[in-house]
Parts: structure tokens; C-alpha cells; sequence
């Protein structure tokens, strides 16, 4: 449990340092709370940024079903889940 | 007429799946030749030059933009006139008339010239796919007509909510054609994805990047365009930065009668941006994208295709 914590806040890190939201500090992101146009108001470039960033750091593969990508980009704890179960490196 | 964007009008046609009516006025064109389809063309321009008022005032604004430059006005020949407004709106009249005939099955009857086009083709031979930015300037749809024949996959971004059955029309119309419509929805994450996905099979996506989209949040550049602030959507000047990917300037202008020539310009080509420095790569691509908008609104005064008020407050 404190290893996916952790993560989440390893995940923290990354957003802010990706889309330079230089004028949040980690501990402000909600692992639960909406990433996308709701919440933190990120847009679809974001998202493709994000996941960029996740891949070259974790060896994910970020698919484009739409579907999975809306529930996969929906929190922070989500995306923590997914690259727990799929990372390689 | 109020929405001449070849979305709307993608949209239109593939509604009501006049197939029959587009392979008709091919068959005029070609039967009757192009001195019997000016009347037609006149008559739509007469027809819509005087219902839209909307659009004859947007003409004016834009032409008295252009008029504003020495080299614009040179390019009118003088301050805009009601026969100025008239000339711009029988262009769009022109370009929606040659439009409709390729799609009927009328393309022989066009010549094509390319311009700087070899940066593009070598990109398709290798297989890498890249971004077009292309305007409401001169004909986007034969680009459209071009990419079938070259063979290059061509993925269109557009606001619609009807890209299945603009696909099927287009299918049926052309059933070797390798265009396909991607809806743009900003309210997912879904398009910036097929949009990479696209990029890595080698293929291109295509956007108009010259309108904010209506009622859209989306995130705003700002820029001179023909002397005036002006604002466009940076969305798609940010994609080449992200996905490292070719970006091209793609216009096809008409040059005279059944004549057309494309401009295929690379703009920037950059792989391994780094985070920081994308959204000032995005500003330099729109840089270089007016500058370019600029010139052929010189070149071809009459095709810049925005008959709404392209500057809200101006």
C-alpha cells in the first residue's frame, strides 16, 4: 500500500513537471479527484503528453480506445493502478 | 453560405446523399463544357451575393484588412468596392461549382500543378506520416481528391457529429478513396489519441487551422494576421511538437479556369522537443503558417474563404 502511494505521488510529480502546472505543489493534486476538463481542467493535448511521459518512464503502453483512456486518465489512482499492472521498467 | 466550412458542407451533401445530383452536374460540366456552367456559377453568386448580408460584410472586413498593406491593396487594385465584394463572393461560388463537379466523377477535366511538394511525397515514401495545417483558403477539398491519387492516407479533423456517414458518402462516392474524417471532440480524450495513432501507421491528419472552434474551450494563440490581433486555435500547432512528427502548410489554390495548384510546404520538423519549449514551437509554427496565409491572401485575394466575421471586434 505505501508502494502505490508512493507512485501516486511519483504520478503527481510527473503531471506538474509535463504540463508545467508550476503553481501547484503535489500534495494538492487529489489522488481520487477528476484530471480532466473537470478537476484540474486538462485537455485532450494533456492527456497525450501525459501519457507520452508515462510511457518513456514506465514502458507502458497507452492504447487509443477512447473508452479505456476516459477511465484511465480519470485520476490519479487510476493511472497509479494501471501502470502498477503494466509497467516494465 | 453563412458557413461555408467544408465540414458544414461535408456534413450537407453526405446528408442528404445527392449522389445522383453531384454525378449530374459533373455530367453538365463535362457534357455542356465550363462557358454553359458560369451561368450556373454567376447565378449562385447573383443568388448569394444578395441574400447573405453576413457575408458581404465579412468580405468587406476582410478586404479591407488586406487593403490596409501596400501589397494588398496592389493585389486588389485599389481600396475594395462593392464589385471587390462581389469578385470574392463569385470565387466561393467558383470553388463550391469545381468542388462539386470532382466529386461527381469530374476530375479529368482539372489540371494540377504542384509547389514545393517534395519534402511531403518523400515523407509518405518513407512512410512517415506528418501534420497539414490547411486554411479556409482556396480548395481544401482538392487536397482531398489529390491525397486519392497519391495515394497518401489522409485523416481529416473536423467538428461533426456525422464522420460515420460522411466516411460511407465519401466511400460510396470513391471507393479507392484513402480519406477518412476524424470527429473532433474536445470534451474527450479521444481524439488526440486516434491522432497518434494515425501519425504512427505514416499517415497524415489534416486540420483547418485557421477558425476557432464554436463554443469550444479550448486554448487560444494569439498573433498578427493581415495587420490585426487575431486569434487561433493552438491546439493543432501543438501536435508536431508533441507526436515529433513533419508539419505542413497544405493549401490548393485555383489558378485560373479548371486549373489548381497545391502548396505543400514543410514548416518544421522537429522530433524530441523538449516539454518546456512546445508551446513556443507551437507559436513559431503559426508564425510561419500566417506568413504564409499572408502571401497567398496577396497572391489570390479573392480565395480567402471566411465569410464571417473573421475579427469579432475589429
Amino acid at each position: 500500500m505505501a508502494d502505490l502511494q508512493g507512485l501516486e505521488l511519483e504520478i503527481k510529480k510527473l503531471i506538474i513537471e509535463v504540463l508545467a502546472l508550476e503553481d501547484v505543489a503535489p500534495e494538492e493534486i487529489e489522488s481520487e479527484a477528476a484530471l480532466f476538463i473537470e478537476g484540474l481542467g486538462l485537455d485532450s493535448i494533456d492527456a497525450l503528453e501525459l501519457a507520452i511521459a508515462l510511457e518513456e518512464r514506465y514502458g507502458v503502453t497507452v492504447e487509443e480506445d477512447p473508452e479505456k483512456n476516459q477511465e484511465l486518465f480519470s485520476s490519479v489512482r487510476s493511472l497509479a493502478g494501471f501502470v502498477t499492472e503494466n509497467r516494465t521498467k | 453560405m453563412s458557413e461555408p466550412a467544408p465540414s458544414t458542407i461535408w456534413s450537407t451533401v453526405a446528408e442528404r446523399g445527392s449522389i445522383g445530383a453531384l454525378r449530374f452536374l459533373a455530367w453538365f460540366h463535362n457534357t455542356l463544357g465550363q462557358r454553359a456552367s458560369w451561368i450556373l456559377i454567376y447565378g449562385a453568386a447573383v443568388y448569394f451575393y444578395l441574400r447573405t448580408g453576413v457575408a458581404r460584410a465579412a468580405s468587406r472586413q476582410y478586404l479591407e484588412a488586406l487593403a490596409a498593406s501596400p501589397e494588398g491593396r496592389a493585389a486588389l487594385g485599389g481600396p475594395p468596392t462593392r464589385l471587390s465584394v462581389f469578385r470574392h463572393i463569385l470565387e466561393f461560388s467558383i470553388n463550391i461549382f469545381d468542388r462539386v463537379v470532382v466529386w461527381g466523377g469530374g476530375i479529368d477535366a482539372y489540371r494540377f500543378t504542384h509547389d514545393e511538394s517534395g519534402k511531403l511525397f518523400s515523407a509518405a515514401r518513407t512512410g512517415r506520416g506528418g501534420i497539414l495545417l490547411s486554411a479556409h483558403l482556396g480548395s481544401f477539398d482538392m487536397l482531398r481528391v489529390l491525397s486519392d491519387e497519391y495515394g497518401l492516407v489522409v485523416n481529416v479533423l473536423m467538428y461533426t457529429d456525422n464522420a460515420e456517414r460522411i466516411n460511407r458518402f465519401f466511400e460510396k462516392l470513391d471507393p479507392r478513396s484513402t480519406v477518412r474524417v476524424i470527429p473532433l471532440d474536445p470534451s474527450s480524450m479521444r481524439t488526440t489519441f486516434t491522432i497518434r495513432s494515425c501519425i504512427e501507421r505514416g499517415e497524415f491528419v489534416a486540420v483547418l487551422a485557421d477558425r476557432l472552434s464554436p463554443g469550444a474551450r479550448e486554448r487560444v494563440a494569439q498573433t498578427t494576421f493581415l495587420g490585426r490581433p487575431t486569434a487561433f486555435p493552438l491546439s493543432p500547432f501543438l501536435l508536431g511538437g508533441v507526436l515529433g512528427c513533419p508539419v505542413f502548410v497544405a493549401l490548393c489554390v485555383r489558378e485560373g479556369r479548371s486549373h489548381y495548384r497545391t502548396l505543400l510546404r514543410s514548416i518544421g520538423d522537429r522530433s524530441g522537443v523538449p516539454r518546456a519549449e512546445r508551446e513556443k514551437y507551437g507559436q513559431d509554427l503559426l508564425e510561419r503558417y500566417v506568413a504564409i496565409l499572408q502571401e497567398h491572401c496577396i497572391r489570390t485575394p479573392y480565395q480567402w474563404f471566411n465569410f464571417y466575421p473573421f475579427w469579432p471586434k475589429a
